[in-house]
């Protein structure tokens, strides 16, 4: 039946055959670029946020109490906007192309390195903490 | 009577604050299977909403204390990051964005109700000098009797929380039940400011001031995210 169609139309059978396979090929590459373009952007968000993370703590230990306190409130607010944001776009990712193989496995290390982090954050401080309890002084 | 409260070599606070967020999200997630959100949806918005309310929470918490090096959690900064992690994903799903947030909302003062355990057993947020009946009554370096405060917002919350799944249930227009638990949620916390330790006995402290800030950020961010993704409209 689909072979007779073929035969009788006017049309050329090659460019047939070219044309309605290439739609949904092209598709799916834009549907990627456009994923993958919101990875990029979020993965640049979240290591923006390690880095500004760091300057947090730089201006803890190298300044004194006014431009320390005056930078770590600039950067936990530029590290909180770019985390959070980076979480919206790697969800967004997701979302909408849910094909997408690098916002899945960008989502799961996301979780990851923030599961890690959570772990270490009470660690140290459950270790700081158990020093400062079982501190002996002499004298 | 009086409840005393021991010093402890290690504070449970932050360990308690992050079970009442984990216990306030396993309700919001009971109440959208309820309102029959899709799976993918409840992951996804639980996913978000819980990045910002705890990111929120410790910024808040971060910019408004004086020491460089403490680390807590503020609950007005958690709730404004709550409401602004469902808005965002009710706009990225649309997936019966208003069930979703009402949830939330109806469990908000649940996460604060239980958190206050936290402020209890670690002695912040606590009351005026008072030395009646179950006055709380810490050691140590701060120590002293003070009014029940904690006590009196854990009851109050989870009392707001049994009205607000009543009324979560009983209207339709989920968007006015959650206008009117945010109104009930700023005019509770703001009353309930009068107890603590640092109001200045003015008629309105700068804490107060902070909860009136945080309860109109919360109604503008709703109306705006309803205009967004046109609640409330005919379809054309």
């Amino acid at each position: 039946m689909e072979n007779r169609i073929l035969e009788n139309n006017p049309l050329q059978p090659e460019t047939v055959t070219n044309e309605i396979p290439a739609k949904p090929q092209d598709d799916t590459a834009a549907r990627k670029s456009k994923a993958n373009l919101l990875c990029y952007i979020s993965l640049s968000l979240f290591i923006a946020t390690i880095l500004l993370f760091t300057g947090t703590c730089l201006f803890f230990i190298l300044f004194d109490y006014d431009i320390g306190h005056f930078g770590m409130k600039i950067t936990s607010i530029l590290g909180s906007f770019s985390y959070e944001a980076s979480w919206v776009l790697v969800i967004v990712a997701r979302a909408k192309y849910r094909e997408n193989k690098f916002a899945k496995k960008l989502l799961i290390i996301y979780i990851a390195i923030t599961v890690t982090a959570a772990v270490i954050l009470i660690a140290y401080i459950a270790y700081c903490l158990y020093t400062c309890a079982t501190c002996y002084m002499p004298g | 009577m009086k409840i005393y409260i021991p010093e402890l070599a290690w504070s449970p606070y932050g360990l308690l604050v992050l079970s009442s967020v984990a216990i306030g999200f396993a309700a919001a997630v009971y109440l959208m299977r309820k309102s029959g959100v899709t799976k993918n949806t409840i992951r996804y918005t639980c996913l978000l909403t819980a990045v910002f309310t705890v990111t929120n929470s410790v910024v808040v918490n971060r910019l408004m204390n004086e020491d460089p090096g403490a680390l807590g959690f503020s609950g007005l900064g958690a709730v404004v990051g709550m409401i602004l992690g469902v808005l965002i994903s009710g706009l990225i799903f649309r997936d019966k964005p208003e069930s979703v947030m009402a949830s939330f909302i109806a469990t908000a003062p649940l996460m604060y109700g239980l958190a206050k355990s936290g402020c209890l057993i670690g002695g912040c947020c606590h009351g005026k000098e008072y030395e009646g009946p179950l006055a709380i009554v810490y050691s140590g370096a701060n120590g002293g009797s003070y009014f029940p405060a904690q006590i009196v917002d854990m009851a109050v919350f989870i009392a707001m929380f049994a009205v607000n799944l009543i009324l979560v249930k009983k209207m339709k227009n989920k968007l006015t039940a959650i206008y009117v638990i945010l109104a009930a949620l700023t005019v509770v916390r703001f009353l309930l400011e009068y107890l603590k330790y640092y109001h200045d006995g003015s008629l309105i402290a700068s804490g107060q001031v902070s909860v009136l800030i945080a309860g109109a950020a919360s109604v503008v961010l709703v109306t705006v995210w309803k205009f967004l993704l046109g609640i409330g409209k005919e379809p054309a």
